[in-house]
């Protein structure tokens, strides 16, 4: 067991775990966080995505021991019940989801992808999702709202 | 922190004059099964709290397909309180009717008809405009009510919790209270989202995956490789150097605990199990051939009983097993303890669950409280009930709390299977080309299913303990009833013009069968939305009548696949 200090949705945390213990449940059980879930276990369902230095990774097959000094955002470190972030704010208009279950994989993935390329087309967004499963097929209401954080995002840059 | 219980019982003081303790017969053509909370009592479905929150109790959950929402608009309408003044508790054996199992698309009509939830709530409201006028000296008739204030049309108002805020009704379900009229409905009928949206799309919403009690260990199971095996030895000093480890067997169940979720997945893939393998299953490519030379359940839909065996048009349509593949695995949390067993499950049917559970560990069933918490979309029978039993003889063999988590090939090795059939059309047309002869014969694959309250070997858990899974017994078909229940979809509905009637000479069809073979499934099968109904038989039927309408002009070869 080793001492780890993690930087997750802003908070600095230590955790007393096997450095070999997956990320996913070092959230999930040290820290009670409910947003990235145990999918497959696999890296190939995005239920466990989470935003590392930016970036969509699987927490299901990552070691903790691996984070180092990155921030770990999970869907809970964007936005509150109270001021969801946009993008969030989007998918509960769209009413964008049945069981929900899949939610971390799809708002984060869509969100990382939008802020590298803000002019994504639908195309390419359809392409970034590709390796997110979603059973209940939410996909077209989850494209709908995507596209809408997409256009407020467009909107609201500030020219260059 | 306040235990989950704790919390039901100071948050809600109101839940504590729900009525619990007799035992009679559940109502309606869903609860088949004495419920220790009578169905009948007003205070058995909602109570007014003394702030004016109303707090409802259900028997149908959501795990998805927007129940919740509906029946919190359905009490809402009922009573005439906004929507945020209700607050409904979803399947719990401590304080819900028992309403069997959330499927077949029956919440809707078991909720919302003439009984159960829409009628608790109607009498209330009556019963409240009642006690109004009783105060008032009025008629009832007289007085309106809106967002839960009663007011005579003058000065004179009074608040729902004024006249019985946290207090009970003490009636009986009124069967003949009358419901809000849909001209009239101010909630119901307007379109919004699903209450939890905001839950789920910031993280925060509950699923059984997120339940956490104090003391709880972590479990995995280990399964064999397929049907029929037996266990012949566990060394459990594969394990030994893997952190706080405990192995647990019965009979051929075998299952290990951790602190820690990292641990109990390595334990479960390193410790060395030796089975006796089952039988070897059919070979898949002539998996369907197989089916149709097994021994055989047979059962007539229908059966006009000309003999002529000739038809000038044939196909053959075949569908495999499906899996749930619910996204997340199952899991379940359970707490066995000396005075009480506890189980957080994402069961369809927490009733039933609580009678297997109670058989699984031997303990009577009224200390077992099985807790509705939503997993991972369910579309028919998934893992959630046998991870749920799983988890409780895992807490029962090592007397902590255990949050059992399965893994994917655990979920899709072992769930109940959507079946497998092969489905034979075959039909003659007339001279004008209109169909005169219709033989429709199907194999359908069957082993277990829902557990219900007493089938406890029809999921893996109880088979791995030794209990045996409902399986067709071989037989010939009886004679066709000569009504059609077509509550598979086996028999097309163009056979008889209709479905649920019979045919009485009506149409062109002057020949006409329905033959079902049901055999024994080499894998555990169940429901899944729902390969019986709709998306098969229906399907098979709607494409075969364009088929077979249209032969002359796409000239159809005999025996031909689809």
């Amino acid at each position: 067991m080793d001492e780890i200090s993690l930087k997750v949705n802003g908070r600095r945390q230590t955790v007393t775990v096997d450095p070999e213990t997956p990320l996913l449940f070092v959230l999930n059980d040290e820290l009670g966080l409910r947003g990235p879930r145990f999918g497959c276990g696999l890296a190939q369902c995005g239920s466990c995505a989470v935003l590392i230095g930016g970036q969509v990774m699987r927490s299901c097959v990552m070691p903790v021991k691996a984070v180092g000094s990155r921030e770990v955002t999970t869907l809970e470190g964007l936005g509150t019940l109270e001021k969801p972030h946009p993008i969030q704010q989007a998918f509960i208009d769209e009413g964008a989801a049945q069981c929900g279950f899949c939610l971390s994989g799809v708002i984060l993935t869509a969100k990382a992808m939008l802020d590298a390329k803000p002019a994504a087309s639908d195309e390419e967004i359809r392409v970034a999702l590709g390796g997110v499963l979603c059973r209940c097929f939410t996909h077209t209401r989850m494209l709908k709202a995507i596209r809408k954080y997409a256009d407020g995002k467009k909107a609201n840059a500030v020219p260059a | 922190m306040q235990s989950r219980r704790e919390f039901l019982r100071t948050g809600g003081a109101l839940v504590v004059s729900f009525g619990a303790g007799s035992t009679l017969v559940a109502q309606g053509p869903f609860d088949t099964h004495p419920s220790h909370i009578d169905p009948k009592k007003l205070d058995s479905w909602l109570a007014v709290g003394a702030d004016g929150m109303v707090t409802a109790h259900t028997g149908k959950c959501d795990f998805g397909q927007g129940i919740y929402t509906a029946q919190s608009q359905l009490v809402a309408e009922e009573l005439c309180v906004p929507l945020s003044r209700v607050k409904l508790i979803q399947c719990d054996t401590d304080v819900t009717p028992d309403q069997g199992t959330t499927s077949g698309s029956q919440s809707t009509p078991t909720n919302f008809n003439a009984e159960n939830l829409a009628l608790a709530a109607a009498t209330a409201r009556e019963a409240l405009l009642g006690m109004a006028a009783a105060k008032w000296g009025v008629e009832a008739d007289t007085l309106r009510v809106k967002d839960g204030v009663i007011s005579d049309g003058s000065a004179r108002s009074v608040r729902y919790e004024e006249l019985i805020g946290g207090k009970r009704f003490d009636l009986a379900v009124n069967r003949s209270a009358k419901r809000r009229p849909a001209a009239e409905w101010t909630v119901m009928g307007k379109p919004i989202h699903a209450l939890e949206q905001a839950a789920l799309m910031t993280g925060q919403f509950e699923y059984v995956q997120a339940v956490r009690v104090p003391g709880m260990l972590h479990g995995r199971v280990v399964r064999p490789l397929g049907m029929g095996a037996t266990l012949v030895s566990v060394d459990r000093a594969s394990v030994a150097k893997i952190p706080g480890v405990r192995v647990v067997v019965r009979k051929n169940f075998v299952g290990v605990v951790a602190e820690t979720q990292h641990h109990a997945t390595m334990a479960a893939r390193q410790l060395s199990v030796k089975w006796n393998p089952g039988p070897a299953l059919p070979a898949q490519s002539t998996y369907y051939e197989h089916l149709q030379k097994q021994p055989s359940r047979d059962s007539l839909s229908v059966d006009s009983g000309d003999s002529s065996r000739e038809f000038s048009v044939r196909a053959r349509y075949t569908y495999p097993h499906q899996m749930h593949g619910s996204v997340g695995p199952s899991c379940a949390v359970a707490d066995v303890k000396a005075d009480g067993v506890t189980v957080w499950s994402a069961t369809q049917s927490v009733y039933p669950t609580r009678s297997i559970v109670a058989k699984l560990l031997d303990v009577p069933i009224e200390k077992v409280h099985v807790q509705f918490v939503r997993g991972s979309g369910c579309y028919g029978l998934n893992g959630a009930d046998a991870v749920s039993f799983d988890a409780a003889m895992l807490s029962q063999a090592v007397g902590k709390p255990v949050r059992l988590q399965y893994s994917r090939q655990d979920e899709m090795m072992w769930e109940n299977l959507g079946a497998a059939c092969v489905i034979e059309q075959r039909a003659s047309l007339d001279a004008g080309g209109k169909i005169a002869a219709w033989d429709r014969e199907d194999w359908v694959t069957s082993l277990g299913s829902r557990p219900g309250y007493d089938k406890t070997g029809n999921v893996i858990s109880g088979v791995l303990v030794g209990f045996e899974p409902d399986s067709p017994k071989p037989g010939a078909a009886r004679a066709p009833t000569g009504r059609l229940r077509n509550q598979s979809n086996t028999v097309p509905c163009y056979f008889a013009a209709c479905i649920g009637g019979s045919c009485q000479g009506g149409g062109t069809i002057r020949r006409e069968r329905a033959l079902t073979h049901t055999v024994k499934s080499p894998f555990f099968t169940g429901p899944l939305r729902s390969p019986l109904r709709i998306q098969i038989h229906s399907r098979t039927n709607v494409s075969w009548m364009s088929c077979a309408r249209q032969r002359r002009r796409i000239r159809w070869r005999s025996g031909s696949r689809i």
